[in-house]
């Protein structure tokens, strides 16, 4: 595994223009006559660096920019300023000699055609990516057999449920053996089983053929089942790239202890707040499932004290301990995403 | 489970990528037998009410603009089934649906040149829908309308000749139509314009003979004459010699001279592209 960076960007940029309109018809006809426009920043001097064989995930909540930086690392929007380099390649200008060394499944745009049997699709995209036959037909075996897509080669993408299709369409954007795959919401809308199955098939792509894989996705679980470095935006700018483990200590420190009690004591909220007086507002109550809930920061006190105080204070029949969970650091970071945030020049 | 794939495999035989698009492209207008009946359909109702139309002007006249009866009903089925190769609704329709809903993210994506493929595209569309319309031309020419030979089997061929370059002129112009939507976001009042300009220049509505002078000076002077009004007169033997290859020269020229500016726009059309989200 090289230290080859395969994806460089500097100080990349995008905007949109966006129109600005008065409600009502005076406001259309104004438009119409001085048309205004404010100028919206979907990207902002982004610094990037993706190295061969690493598995990004690229995460921040709707309207971060995700899908806007990843429309510009393959080719398909030119960056208002900046510049970015995939494989030594500017992707907006040398789009051709780009497409060629990536794959890219978007959750919500196919690659397929419609009506066409899978089949005939995957051999239409082998012959505009110029794939040699022998390489295709060897490249076609080990991804049916892989997605075990033997079934569904002859029937057409409309007749396939959403799983099969995100299926083929993993197949359809590696036939031609790309070193790069991106991946927009890849199990988006997928259920439970399938998912593992398509996040099993790019942890292989990755791990066993060095694939580099860069991914954005709402669903935690992708995140940390495929991921060893995670890079958050928000507002166009980057608030946060490491490795996962680092995300979850810097940023999870909020820890959830649930208590089961005995008995059922009526003034137990009261004791474990006397216990700790230093959390008394973290404490709480579940009532219909007779359990106590402490939640609180890692930084105020430390998780041995609080358990062994609630211990003393209170008849503990059983105890949990909920560690952060990138999970809850994400829904954490979006809520409170000004306070990570660097102030805007 | 390789008993499936073995067809898939020998079939996969080394094929351009622009080849196998124009095929992709006629068995996407085959995968929808409906679509092409109906507009089969229409096109016969249209060539039905225009001969109706014509027939009372005809009605105790023999001539008209030039054109005698016999003629006329020859200007109509050509142009009907002129209209069906050159209207195929893949090839005027994809570029400005893939802008519009923001699937040409999936074309930019592939190692092929955009606009080139899109031609491809088209062209097996409309050879599909091109060579149903000849059939409907065979068919109601020899049973139901009075219709003339072509002039001779030399004006027969570079009819079929006219026919191609009316059918590139044509995507031409659909092709700047859409690229020009990637400025205006609005692609129906470009798309409405277009079917004007067409309709009433390319000689689909009238026969451009019996325009006043300044409009047929004008018609001439346009692009869009090549898509109908020339093959036809070539077929009707009004164009000969000298007169006929300087026809050909021309829709040629215009169909060097949209590609150009297709060309022209595509780049700078791409910097403008916004597809936000999704």
């Amino acid at each position: 595994m090289g230290r080859v960076a395969l994806i460089e960007a500097q100080q990349l940029t995008r905007s949109f223009r966006i129109p600005v309109k008065a409600p009502g018809f005076a406001g259309a006809v104004r438009h119409l006559l001085r048309p205004q426009y404010t100028e919206r920043t979907a990207v902002d001097r982004l610094d990037l660096r993706v190295e061969a064989g690493e598995s990004v995930a690229y995460v921040g909540p709707n309207g971060a920019g995700k899908s806007t930086t990843l429309k510009m690392l393959t080719g398909i929007l030119s960056p208002t300023s900046g510049q970015v380099r995939v494989r030594g390649v500017d992707p907006h200008r040398e789009r051709v000699a780009n497409a060629r060394s990536i794959g890219v499944v978007f959750g919500q745009r196919s690659h397929l055609w419609w009506d066409l049997p899978i089949q005939e699709s995957l051999r239409l995209l082998g012959d505009i990516y110029e794939v040699p036959r022998e390489r295709f037909t060897r490249s076609l075996d080990e991804l049916v057999a892989l997605l075990e897509l033997g079934e569904l080669l002859a029937r057409p993408a409309r007749q396939l449920s959403l799983g099969q299709r995100m299926r083929c369409e993993l197949a359809a954007a590696l036939l031609h053996g790309p070193e790069l795959l991106y991946l927009d919401e890849p199990t988006l809308g997928l259920d439970v089983a399938v998912k593992e199955r398509v996040r099993g098939f790019i942890r292989h792509i990755n791990r066993e053929r060095g694939v580099t894989v860069m991914l954005t996705s709402h669903d935690l679980g992708d995140i940390e089942d495929l991921c060893e470095r995670m890079v958050m935006i928000d507002g166009g700018r980057i608030l946060f790239d490491g490795p996962l483990r680092t995300m979850k200590e810097r940023f999870g420190r909020t820890c959830a202890i649930h208590l089961a009690l005995r008995g059922q004591p009526p003034d137990a909220l009261a004791l474990a707040r006397q216990a700790l007086p230093e959390l008394a507002a973290s404490c709480s109550t579940q009532p219909e499932q007779h359990q106590l809930v402490v939640q609180f920061d890692m930084a105020q006190a430390p998780v041995g004290s609080v358990v062994g105080r609630l211990l003393a204070a209170l008849p503990v029949q059983d105890l949990r301990v909920q560690e952060p969970s990138i999970d809850s650091i994400l829904r954490d970071l979006y809520e409170n995403r000004l306070q990570l945030q660097e102030p805007r020049r | 489970m390789s008993g499936l794939l073995v067809p898939v495999a020998l079939r996969q035989a080394p094929r351009s990528k622009y080849l196998a698009l124009v095929f992709i492209g006629a068995q996407r207008t085959l995968a929808y037998p409906r679509t092409v009946l109906l507009s089969l359909l229409s096109n016969t109702v249209w060539l039905a009410i225009s001969y109706h139309l014509w027939s009372a002007v005809f009605d105790g006249t023999s001539q008209v603009g030039g054109l005698d009866w016999a003629r006329m009903q020859t200007y109509l089925l050509l142009a009907q089934c002129a209209s069906l190769l050159l209207n195929a609704s893949a090839s005027v329709h994809r570029m400005l649906r893939l802008i519009r809903t923001g699937d040409i993210a999936i074309e930019l994506l592939r190692p092929y040149d955009v606009l080139t493929s899109q031609l491809a595209f088209s062209a097996g569309a409309a050879l599909v829908e091109g060579v149903l319309g000849v059939l409907v031309a065979a068919g109601l020419g020899l049973t139901l309308l009075d219709v003339l030979p072509a002039a001779s089997p030399a004006a027969a061929s570079f009819f079929l000749v006219s026919l191609l370059l009316g059918f590139l002129v044509r995507f031409m112009v659909s092709l700047i139509t859409s690229l020009l939507c990637l400025w205006t976001k609005n692609w129906l009042g470009l798309h409405w314009m277009q079917a004007a300009l067409l309709s009433v220049f390319s000689g689909a509505l009238v026969p451009l003979h019996l325009y006043p002078g300044w409009l047929r000076s004008l018609s001439l002077a346009l692009p869009f004459q090549g898509i109908i009004h020339t093959p036809i007169s070539i077929y009707l033997g009004e164009l000969q010699g000298s007169a006929l290859l300087r026809a050909l020269g021309l829709q040629a020229f215009w169909v060097v001279a949209l590609w150009g500016l297709a060309r022209l726009l595509w780049n700078p059309g791409r910097q403008a592209l916004d597809i936000q989200g999704g």
